[in-house]
This record gives structure tokens, sequence and C-alpha cells, in this order.
């Protein structure tokens, strides 16, 4: 089992969870098929298989980190999850960080996005908690890695 | 043929050397065996090199990115780092070469971790 502690104050985070958990059950379960086509094959059997193979193993994603973001103990800013559950978890943040990124970010643009030179006061409510909620998951990744490597 | 039918145990000895050679050759060398011309079209297609492509996208984190590139090429922490780099840098990284159905494979397992992967012809 892995275990850390965010450095984020639990009012933060009573505010974001429950918006990553709503903004989470909105995105399709069929992203990483309908998102990444596979390379031109000519062949019909091939080009279905990967998506679906893509969609199938995509629900252990979303199952593991939907473990994550259910545990009572994240809203008191403790991760905690099993480590064969960390591939999964890591990709299904990622999924909800390129939905983040396409939807409650569109707005913002790719360069204030990587240096982070975005005045959070200055954006409208709803693109700020997308852009909150977009650096909770990137430092819950960057811990997760760490914590594996 | 007449002349060989006269002398029967030449005729049996020239056949085994005949045959022996035919089995020779296409032990040694199976692809001579003539196949119709699309198949080998394809079979050249497979077996021509293919580049295996990360493109650069604005989401993903770099730790992540390395992270995924030693766990699908097996790549060590400076060989994933430098072609993160490159990545970020020049747009792309070709991250392998060979053959289509490897390179396949490996597009596959990048799109499993949701990262902007393609093929393309090594020319």
């Amino acid at each position: 089992m892995i275990e850390f502690e965010l450095q984020v104050s639990p009012s933060f985070l009573e505010a974001l969870l429950p918006y990553l958990g709503k903004v989470f059950r909105e995105t399709s379960g069929r992203f990483a098929g309908e998102r990444f086509a596979p390379p031109e094959s000519g062949d019909e059997d091939l080009d279905a298989a990967w998506r679906e193979g893509l969609i199938e193993e995509g629900r252990s994603d979303r199952l593991a980190f939907s473990r994550l973001l259910g545990n009572p103990k994240l809203a008191r800013g403790l991760v905690e999850i099993p480590v064969d559950d960390v591939d999964d978890a890591l990709r299904g943040m990622t999924e909800l960080r390129i939905h983040l990124r396409e939807h409650g970010l569109d707005s913002v643009s790719d360069e204030d996005l990587e240096n982070g030179r975005i005045r959070i006061e200055s954006l409208p409510q709803s693109v700020r908690i997308a852009y909150l909620g977009y650096i909770l998951l990137a430092e819950m990744q960057e811990r997760l890695i760490h914590e594996v490597s | 043929m007449r002349l060989l039918s006269a002398f029967p145990l030449l005729e049996n000895s020239l056949l085994s050397i005949i045959f022996f050679q035919k089995f020779i050759i296409s032990s040694l060398f199976p692809e001579t065996e003539t196949l119709p011309e699309v198949e080998t079209e394809e079979q050249d297609e497979l077996l021509r090199p293919w580049k295996v492509l990360v493109l650069n996208d604005p989401v993903n984190l770099m730790s992540y990115v390395v992270m995924v590139f030693r766990k699908v090429f097996g790549y060590d922490e400076t060989q994933a780092t430098h072609h993160m780099k490159e990545v970020h840098e020049l747009g792309r990284s070709v991250l392998w070469i060979g053959e289509r159905e490897q390179a396949e494979g490996y597009v596959y397992q990048l799109h499993r971790w949701r990262l902007q992967a393609s093929l393309e012809k090594d020319d």
C-alpha cells in the first residue's frame, strides 16, 4: 500500500473533490477508444480490436481512479492506494486531466498552462475550479510517480 | 530422357542429385518460393522499418512521460528523459524503429497510457 499526504488545505479539498467526482462521472468510459485511432492498416477487424481493447482496458483505469477518489481519507489529504492500482489510477487521472484541459480550460492557452503563469483570481469561477482540479491531479500524479520510482 | 532411360542407375542418381539440390535450396532460401505478387508486397510492407513517434501534448507531466517511456520501451532514466525532452522541445520524438507488428504493439501501449503516438514509414 502506498500512502502519502497532500500539502493541500482540507477546505480546498472539500470544494475540489466533489467537483472532480462530478466531472469524472460525466466523462465517457469509451474515452481512450474514441480518442486514440489505430495506425492506418486497412484492416477493419484490427481497427475495431484496437479501439475495443483500449475501451476495455480503460475500464480498470477508471475503476482504480474512482476507488482512489472515493476513499474518505482523501478528503483529509491522505492518498492511500494499493501498489497494483497505481498504473491504472495514473492513467485514469491523465484521462480526467485531458478532459479538463479540453472542456473546463479550453479558454486558457497551452503556454500559460504549461508555465503556470495564470492569475487564479482573474479566472472566471468555472475556469478557476477546473484549473485547481487540474493542478491537484497533477500534484497527485507527481507524488505517486515519485513514490513508485 | 531417352538417354537416361537407357541407363536407369544413372537416371536415378541424377534425379537424386536434382532432388537433393532443390531440397537444399528451398531449405536455405525459403523466400525463393514463388508467392502471389500482392502477398509479397504485403510482406515487404510489414518487414520494412517503421518508426514509433510520440507527439507533444500540453497535458502530460514530464515525469509521467519519462515513466511511460521507461515502462513501455525499457529505457533507462537518461534515455527516457532524452526522448521526453525531444518531444517537449521539437514536438515529436522517434522512440523506436523496427518491424510494423512490434511497432503497432508499442503504439497501442502508448495509447493505453493516453500519449499521442503514431507510426511512420522509415524512409
